[in-house]
């Protein structure tokens, strides 16, 4: 049995794929509700049935028009079903979608403290070597920590969201969003100063 | 690169009731399959053969395909070309590396981006021989369906990049196919393995060929087939075992003879023969013996076990394991959550490689499905539900390699990336840098590295007719459409007219579609002829073995026939020499069929006396 119909994606008349319009968003196709934490096996359901009657295979007779309206709405169900897969793409996309502005990642810097910690930590590894490791390390489980600290601030503005869903959690949260990505960029770059020194990770 | 501005894709099909088959151009072997009643089946051509070896030779002029061409792959080495599917697609220094091991020689002609394969004093893009290979495969299909075929679903490695996609869907174009669709081998194989199952569950296909190795992870749900990632090395093959071993040989035979076989085209063809004859007995064998003839009597012989043979091409295999370890890592699973390993392609019947693999996903791999036909098969019931004949399947594929556009400074900057479900869109805009311009260069990239110059250059495109305005005034949105065959199509509007802006554009290594189109245009004059003459290839073929085998027993059939009867043998035997001089098959078959009758009597009596000579020796 359908988990819902299919007349907002086929024309009832023509039987050709509906194209794309304004109205139509990622949550809408798979009639979900736009919130954080979308029901996932429900979705993945929908996403099949919705595929089985949109996808390109399934207008390789018709060609022409019907196939390109296929394209396009396949297309868009593809973005969909990726986009609310993954937290991260979806947390951008829920903000987008309410039009809630998020600052340019280039704007958003680390915190001064830990900005600072981070250059004299590549300063001393460099003039003793033989302590590095462990200086490494050090800083890599502050890292973790404050990944851990973002991670449950960000979630726990969704669920405020979700619950309420009041505005003002989801501008709270555009600010809050690049901290996750300089965390996420230190940590690389704490790799690669790993690899260049050669030093293993202790723990 | 095909670009169509918001045009219709396919021209409307809705009457046409012709089969649709489904093709596996390999690097070794190609196939054909049809699904009939509902089962998919690999279509044998007249003489019973279902695999058409992937070899193109030369007899004169003409091209001959397959189980003849194969013959004349050491005998005549230079005019014979195998593994082509190694080339399709590729520029000159995607292949420099591997082209020196190679009996014929490739080349790149000045002012050209494809690179191309000499054959005597005559020269044939990568793209044309497949094409051979392919109307021999349309050939075989049409004798065993008894009507025209020209729609077909063509398979290619999943790792294969646009370029190697375009141009097997030029090749398949020029041998008079239109092609339905692209499909990866590793998707097709998995319909065939989940044709009975209805199963659902996590499945890793691993598909080592003769020439590319694939890994694709499916979620089987329901009669859906979703590829989760896809991953693979589009230069890793059963070819690269026979290498190893060819090239350890040949320092064993130069060593041994001070004679080096890979300076002689035709020795270093034979060695290569005698290298992929060593690694087939080796798969059901302990261990073989390789043998060359070096040199007039002069025969290269020396002992193989398996143990060894394992031990020098298990570097080679190795190689498999970091493309399934980042497609697992890209589907996000571990090891464990696969429930089977499917193997496909000729290779997988190595013990070592069942080994790498069940090293790698922790499990038995599954061999139960038949590793040289799936993929055709798979083709076949794809092809058979683009008809419309099968509802209950759908494949939903991804795109191998990200695909992305050069940004100021040298850096791909990726639109749509690797493992995206297709078809996929991205929308970007453009503007102009200096007043009135009216043009737009981009760059279409494709591959994972961060550089340029490290990823596949597709095609350059330039946007035109932008209305002219001060500097960064117009706005224009380019679509980059990865279509169901994962196959970019770029469309270009300019934002604030609404027009549409045109794209041209020049594809980095393939043929443009008016290049196809001319060519297929001389190539259907010379149609029939090509046929005419592949019958007196095949009839001369036949024909040949028999007259050497009555002149040597000429003599015989003076002492042991009548006189009149002789003479019926010897003037038939004039006769298809003869004839096998003129270009008749007709009368070729006939000559062959009449000297055949007439020496069957000989032949019982040089059995009898056999017979009575063994008895009065006992």
């Amino acid at each position: 049995m359908l988990a819902g119909p299919l007349s907002p994606h086929l024309c009832a008349e023509c039987g050709f794929p509906q194209r794309v319009t304004v109205v139509d968003n990622y949550f809408s196709v798979f009639d979900s509700v736009s919130k954080f934490d979308p029901d996932l096996a429900a979705v993945q359901k929908r996403f099949y049935e919705l595929s089985r009657a949109l996808h390109p295979d399934r207008f390789a007779k018709l060609g022409g028009q019907a196939m390109q309206a296929s394209l396009e709405r396949m297309s868009f169900l593809n973005d969909a079903y990726r986009t609310l897969g993954s937290k991260q793409t979806l947390r951008a996309y829920l903000l987008k979608l309410e039009g809630v502005a998020v600052p340019s990642d280039r704007a958003v810097r680390p915190p001064l403290e830990l900005a600072e910690a981070w250059f004299d930590l590549q300063d001393s590894v460099m003039e003793n070597p033989e302590s590095a490791a462990e200086r490494l390390d050090e800083f890599g489980s502050r890292l973790s920590v404050l990944e851990c600290e973002t991670h449950e601030g960000l979630a726990s503005l969704e669920r405020e969201y979700n619950n309420s869903g009041e505005r003002a959690y989801l501008e709270r949260l555009a600010l809050e969003i690049h901290s996750q990505s300089y965390l996420t960029s230190m940590a690389r770059d704490l790799e690669r100063l790993r690899g260049r020194l050669g030093v293993k990770k202790v723990s | 690169m095909t670009i169509q501005i918001q045009a219709h894709l396919h021209a409307p099909k809705s009457t046409d009731e012709s089969p649709i088959v489904g093709i596996d151009l390999g690097t070794t072997n190609s196939l054909v399959a049809y699904v009939r009643d509902g089962r998919p089946e690999v279509l044998s051509s007249r003489d019973g053969q279902r695999l058409i070896p992937s070899v193109v030779s030369w007899v004169g002029d003409r091209p001959v395909v397959g189980a003849v061409a194969r013959q004349k792959k050491v005998r005549d080495a230079c005019h014979t070309v195998f593994s082509v599917k190694r080339l399709l697609g590729r520029s000159f220094e995607d292949v420099r590396e591997s082209v020196g091991a190679l009996p014929y020689r490739v080349f790149e002609k000045v002012g050209e981006s494809l690179l191309r394969v000499e054959l005597g004093d005559r020269s044939f893009s990568a793209i044309e021989i497949s094409a051979m290979i392919l109307r021999a495969v349309k050939k075989n299909a049409e004798e065993a369906l008894g009507v025209p075929v020209t729609r077909a679903v063509v398979t290619v490695p999943a790792y294969f990049n646009d370029s190697q996609r375009q141009a097997t869907r030029a090749a398949a174009r020029l041998a008079g196919l239109d092609v339905l669709r692209i499909v990866n081998e590793p998707t097709a194989a998995s319909l065939a393995y989940g044709l009975d199952r209805k199963k659902v569950g996590l499945i890793a296909v691993f598909d080592l060929g003769g020439g590319t190795f694939d890994v694709s992870i499916l979620r089987l749900h329901d009669g859906i087939f979703e590829v989760l990632a896809t991953n693979g090395d589009t230069a890793l093959g059963g070819d690269d075992l026979d290498q190893v071993i060819a090239t350890i040989a040949a320092d064993e035979i130069s060593a041994k003879y001070g004679i080096s076989p890979l300076n002689d085209i035709q020795l270093r063809a034979a060695l290569l023969e005698s290298a992929e004859a060593l690694k087939i007995s080796l798969s059901k064998d302990e261990s073989a013996e390789f043998v060359l003839e070096v040199a007039d009597g002069k025969v290269f012989s020396r002992q193989w076990t398996r143990a060894e043979f394992e031990r020098v091409i298990d570097p080679v295999l190795e190689r498999t394991r970091k493309p399934c370890l980042q497609a697992l890592e890209d589907a996000g699973l571990k090891a464990s959550e696969i429930s089977d390993v499917v193997m496909v392609g000729g290779p997988t019947r190595l013990a070592s490689v069942q080994r790498v693999a069940e090293s790698i996903f922790e499990r038995k791999p599954n061999t139960s499905v038949h590793p040289d036909e799936v993929v055709a098969l798979g083709a076949a019931i794809q092809a058979d539900i683009l008809a419309g004949n099968n509802q209950d399947f759908l494949l939903l594929d991804v795109i191998p390699l990200s695909l992305g556009i050069e940004t100021y400074g040298g850096i791909m900057s990726p639109l749509i990336t690797r493992n995206t479900r297709i078809p996929a869109v991205a929308r970007e805009s453009f503007t102009t840098f200096v007043d009135n311009q009216t043009g737009v260069d981009l760059h279409i990239l494709q591959g994972e590295r961060e550089r340029v110059g490290d990823n596949r250059s597709l095609a350059r495109f330039k946007l035109k007719g932008i209305r002219p305005m001060p500097a960064g005034m117009p706005r224009v949105q380019v679509s980059f459409l990865i279509d169901a065959d994962g196959i970019l199509q770029v469309s270009a509007r300019d934002l604030d007219s609404g027009h549409e802006t045109s794209v041209e554009v020049r594809p980095s290594y393939g043929l443009t579609d008016e290049q196809v189109e001319k060519m297929l245009e001389m190539k259907l004059s010379h149609e029939s002829e090509d046929r005419a003459f592949h019958r007196l290839v095949e009839e001369r073929n036949s024909a040949e073995p028999v007259v050497r085998a009555v002149e040597r027993q000429l003599a015989d059939a003076r002492r042991l026939l009548s006189p009149v009867e002789f003479e019926q043998v010897d003037l038939l035997y004039r006769n298809l020499q003869a004839a096998l001089h003129g270009s008749e098959p007709k009368v070729i078959r006939e000559g062959r069929e009449a000297l055949n009758q007439a020496t069957t009597r000989l032949a019982e009596l040089l059995i009898q006396e056999a017979v009575a000579r063994a008895a009065e020796r006992s």
